[in-house]
Parts: structure tokens; sequence; C-alpha cells
């Protein structure tokens, strides 16, 4: 670089800008305009940035007015050639000049600079390696989940089936309850809500998992990574947030869109939030996956989560070019979080509080449910078979609709009905069923109770212990594992679904209408005509993709 | 060297990492800040803000911590109408 002789300019602003200055230079210097001591080139490009500190200086000098009113000429002519202002420009060149200078002269080792957040972001954000990280990182963790939590919803369960219900059964005898109190109790509140608790488990160690991913700042790039297929969609890149939400509660992700400017950008993926699988279908997956399919559970639950997002991404493409025809979004640039060592406290902050909120959930609505589904199962009152109950009737009605996609008995076509309220009553209602309704044998002997209590503290060990056991098992063949013990439940789902019918069921419950709270977050952003569109569309798809998917199979032979 | 920032924003085709951005254009982390700065204040670039939290997020005491609702910086092109 030549160093610019005295009086030569430092930065060469480009051939129209120099001229303007040139322009005002002149006029400067012809009409001796002094401005405190600038010199006349520095004051000729300050009048181009419009810097208002010195137009007011300039407008008090004498000569000035004439001056501004070139100046703003000047601007007003750059900006016809440029379409931009002059300040851009003049920024745009120095900037130039500054990093031509820096290369220069400064010398920086060059392998040094790409620390190691940097490095792994090269991996984890690549263009084609993102997503199948982002696929096998999700894979890992539902296979971790699975199997760590497994032997400890075993141990719930038998609590929950065994002492737990006994005590309640012999509490209530005590006090002389009637025996539809202890019906009610056993075959309803404990079968339904217990069907659900199970679950706590699965979720705890879930929730523990993203937190990870979360605090660790992994999942803001992953969030990044499914921006690109975002933007392919015509979707905001914040779309992305609300979208991730969903991942959790369909309802958050909905007034999460509340974010995005655009009522069409806010419509358009709040009606693609609910296909984000949320935490409430994840225990009908599990149910069915290890029932089913208890050698391949990772792959159905993961199947599900994916298959939610293709729909997505389907369905945003078919929006796009029908009902939201509509402007390519802007470009987007973001700072990802640095990596963080994620503490043990964070971890268990984030956990509890997404868990609670679930045994919150489970303690109202699940509750009110199986109360409510009990009786609709007992009534007209004392019927003796569930079948010739109201929900029996009304459940054998509606299994016309679902015979055509793999279950048209009254039993899974009343449970999905009552999956409305929220998609795991799905499960407690089909445990009301099976498990609450089954034919009880004869009285049988309780064990004692210190029996039953030590019963409880050997199952947790055992839990333990399994769990433990089963983390190396992550690697194929470097363990074998006991096989889980089946519930209740479980053994009786088995004669009723057929493989086929069973994935076609676990699309449904994936696919269709979402819960009555995300309809009725629905309603309050986008109107109650926008919300029974929502609940049409959604349910019409997955009867379409589960009769696919059923009809499919069958057509191949499978299941 | 700002409407190279345009630029490869525009040809980008989806969200970019500040620090991608950076070694693209050869320049330094905190020499970018400054073009970026320069460019919201011009109006080209602005800044997405969280927005309104949803109603959820009220009562949370950690929302200024939450990865979810505060996405860090980033900047969207301004379109010209």
């Amino acid at each position: 670089m030549t160093y610019p002789r005295k009086g030569q300019p430092l930065v060469d602003y480009g051939r129209e800008v120099e001229t303007e200055i040139a322009k005002l230079y002149d006029l400067i210097e012809a009409e001796t305009i002094r401005v405190d001591h600038y010199p006349p080139r520095w004051l000729a490009i300050k009048l181009l940035e419009e810097d208002a500190d010195i137009r007011e200086r300039v407008a008090t000098a004498r000569g000035g007015a004439k001056l501004l009113q070139a100046a703003e000429k000047s601007v007003a002519h750059l900006r016809s050639i440029y379409g931009e202002d002059a300040d851009t420009i003049i920024a745009d060149r120095r900037y130039g000049f500054i990093t031509g200078l820096i290369k220069e002269v400064v010398e920086r080792p060059a392998v040094t600079r790409r620390i190691l957040s940097d490095r792994i972001d090269a991996v984890v954000t690549h263009r084609l390696l993102g997503i199948p990280i982002f696929v096998a990182v999700m894979w890992v963790m539902f296979k971790l989940v699975t199997d760590i939590a497994g032997p400890y919803m075993d141990w719930f369960d038998e609590v929950i089936t065994g002492p737990f219900s006994h005590w309640t059964e012999r509490f209530l005898n005590l006090v002389n309850s009637p025996d539809w109190l202890v019906a009610l109790a056993l075959d309803g509140i404990i079968a339904g809500v217990g069907g659900v608790m199970v679950f706590i488990p699965l979720l705890l160690f879930l929730y523990f998992f993203i937190a990870l991913l979360e605090d660790s700042g992994y999942l803001a790039r992953a969030a990044f990574v499914m921006d690109r297929v975002m933007h392919r969609l015509g979707l905001h890149g914040k779309s992305f947030i609300p979208m991730l939400i969903g991942f959790g509660c369909t309802v958050p992700a909905i007034y999460a869109t509340r974010t995005l400017e655009s009522r069409r950008d806010r419509l358009l993926t709040a009606l693609l939030c609910p296909f984000m699988s949320c935490g409430a279908r994840l225990p009908v997956y599990v149910l069915f996956a290890a029932a089913l399919f208890a050698t391949h559970q990772d792959i159905v639950l993961i199947s599900m989560y994916l298959v939610g997002i293709a729909m997505a991404i389907l369905t945003g493409i078919v929006f796009r070019y029908t009902l939201f025809r509509g402007k390519p979004t802007a470009p987007f640039v973001m700072e990802l979080p640095p990596y963080r060592l994620p503490t043990l406290r964070g971890l268990a902050t984030h956990m509890w509080e997404r868990s609670s909120a679930f045994i919150r959930k489970a303690g109202v609505y699940i509750f009110a449910a199986a109360v409510v589904i009990w009786f609709l199962l007992n009534m007209p009152w004392g019927v003796d078979d569930q079948r010739d109950s109201w929900f029996g009737h009304a459940g054998s009605t509606i299994g016309h609709v679902f015979e055509p996609i793999g279950f048209g008995d009254w039993e899974a076509s009343g449970a999905l009905v009552t999956g409305f309220i929220a998609k795991e009553v799905v499960v407690s209602t089909m445990s009301e069923i099976y498990v609450g309704g089954a034919e009880d044998g004869e009285e049988e002997e309780f064990p004692s109770t210190p029996q039953e209590v030590g019963d409880i503290f050997e199952g947790g060990a055992r839990a333990v212990r399994d769990s433990v056991k089963n983390i190396p098992a992550l690697v194929p063949g470097a363990f074998e594992t006991a096989p889980e013990e089946e519930t209740e439940l479980q053994s009786a789902l088995k004669p009723v679904f057929s493989e086929r019918a069973a994935v076609a069921f676990l699309i449904f419950v994936l696919l269709y209408v979402p819960c009555v709270a995300a309809l009725a977050a629905f309603g309050q952003e986008f109107g109650w005509r926008w919300a029974g569109f929502a609940a049409v569309f959604y349910t019409t798809v997955a009867w379409v993709a589960a009769f696919v998917v059923y009809q499919g199979a069958g057509l191949l032979g499978l299941g | 060297m700002l409407s190279r920032i345009i630029k490869e924003l525009e040809g980008a085709g989806g969200a970019i990492d500040l620090n991608e951005l950076s070694q693209r254009l050869d320049v330094q982390r905190s020499a970018l800040d400054g073009m970026i700065e320069t460019l919201v204040r011009k109006g080209r670039l602005r800044q997405v803000e969280a927005g309104e939290p949803p109603p959820m997020c009220a009562s949370c005491a950690k929302r200024s911590a939450c990865t979810l609702v505060s996405i860090g910086k980033a900047y969207e092109v301004v379109r010209q109408e």
C-alpha cells in the first residue's frame, strides 16, 4: 500500500461520491466558508453523511445556507444513482478500506483462530450433515430414555396396580364404602390416572435429556439447521421457536407465534405446530411400542417424531402454494449462543418445571376425564358388559369411521374420542377399559402390608439396577438385558391390534385434532373459524394418512 | 463491505450464523459487529426482537435465560417496498 502523500485523501469513496465531495469542497473554498476549524474535505463528507451536528454548525456559519443546499442536492443525486443514502456508501467504503488495511498490516496465526466452538459448529450446522446429525441425536436420546426409564415404569406400574390399589381397596372397605365407589376408585381413577402416571419416569428422563440439549446450546443449533428447511417453506426464520416449543406442548407453541410479526407467518406457523409431536402423545407411542414392537421401541418413537416433521414440511409446501401465497421471507443472520457445560441445578430445575406441569395436568384433567369416562362405561347404571354401556354404544357407532383404517372396535374408537380432552387420555381410557373393566377373578388374597412395603423397596432397587444395566445396551450386543416385564395394559393390547393397525393408530394419534386446549388457543389467537378449519383439517389428514399406512401395509402383506 | 453483507445474506437461503458470516467475508467478528450496527442504524437490517412473550412465559422468572424465547442477537434484512 502506498501511503497517501500529504494532502491526498486516505479513503477513496468511489468516483461518484468523490465528484460530489469535490463539488462541495470547491464551494467551501470558493466561498471561504469556515466552520470551527474543520478541514473542507472532512466537512464535505460529513455533509454528505447528513451529520445532524455538523449541519447545525454549518447553518449558522457565513455562507452556510448555500452549502447546505448544495449538499442536499448532492445527497439526492447520489441516492438516485445508488438507491441508498450517501452515508451508507461512505461507511461501506470506509469498512472496505479498514478491512484492506488490516489484511495488509495485521498478521494473525491462521490455525489457532478457529476455536473449538467454531469447529463443532462447522460440523453440527453443516449444510448436508446438520440434519442427519440432528436425527441421530434424537435417536440416541429416545433410545437412552426408553432403556433407562423402562425399569422404573415397570416399578411404578407394579406399585400402582399392586400395593397402592390394595391399600385403597382396603381403606374404602374399612370405611364401608358402597361397591360402586370402590369400583370407581379402582377401575376408574386408579386404572385411568395410574395408567398415565406410569409414564412419569419416562417423561422425567426425556425432560432431563431435552434440558441437557437445551442448556448445552445444541438445541439452538438444531433449530438453526431446521431453519434452512423452514426458509424453503417460505416461513419466517423465527418460526422455529414456536415449532420447537411444540415438541413440549402445542398450547404454548401456538401462543408463541405471537413473536412473529405478520399474521400470515403467525397463522401458517401455528397451523404447523400441532404436527410437532407433543409430550402428551408420547405415552401413547410408548404404550404401543412396548406392547407390539418391544424390540424396536426406539425406532417406533423416532419415526413418529419424524413423520410429524415430514407432515409439517409437506403441509407447509402445500399451504405455501395454496392458502398462503406471499412474498418470500427476509434473510436472517443470528448469533448462536456459546456452548456451555450444563449445570446439574439448571437441569434439575428444567426437569422439575416440566414434570410438575405434567403431574398437575394428570391430577386435574385426566382425573376428571377418568371419572366421567368411568360413569359412561357404567351407564345405564349397573350395565353388565361395557360394550353395552353408553360409552360402548357411542364407540361402536364412531367405530364405523375407523374401520377402514384398522381399528373399528368400540374400545379404540372411544379412546380416540376421549383423547380430544388431552392426548394422554387415550392411554387412561384404554387402561380403564382393558385393565379396569377386565373381569376380576376370584377374590385374590392380598399379600400382607409389611410384605408389600418390602416389595415396593425391592422393586425400586431392581429398577435402579436394571436401568443402570441398560445403559451399555445402547451399544448393540454389549450386554444381554432381561426382557422387560409386560404391564397388564400392554398384554391386553397385544391380541387386539395387528402391527399395521397399531402403526395406523399411532399415526392417527399423532396427526388428528389437537387437544381441546390447543384448539382453544387457536381460536383465541386466530378466530374460531380457523380453529374449526384446523380441527377438520387435522382429522382429515390423520384419517387419510392412517388409511394409506393401514391399507398400504395390507397390500404389501405386512403386519 | 456493507453491501457484501446484504449480498451474502440474500444468497444464503436461510438463516446464517454470525461466525460463519465473518468467515465468509474474511472479517473479524468484532469488526462485523460494528458493520452490522451501521446497517441497523441505516435501516437496512433490523434487529429481530423476541416480540411479545407468550402468556405462559409471563410468570417464568428465568425468561431472560430461556434459549427458546430470547434467541440471542438476530437480524433480518429489511425489504424495501
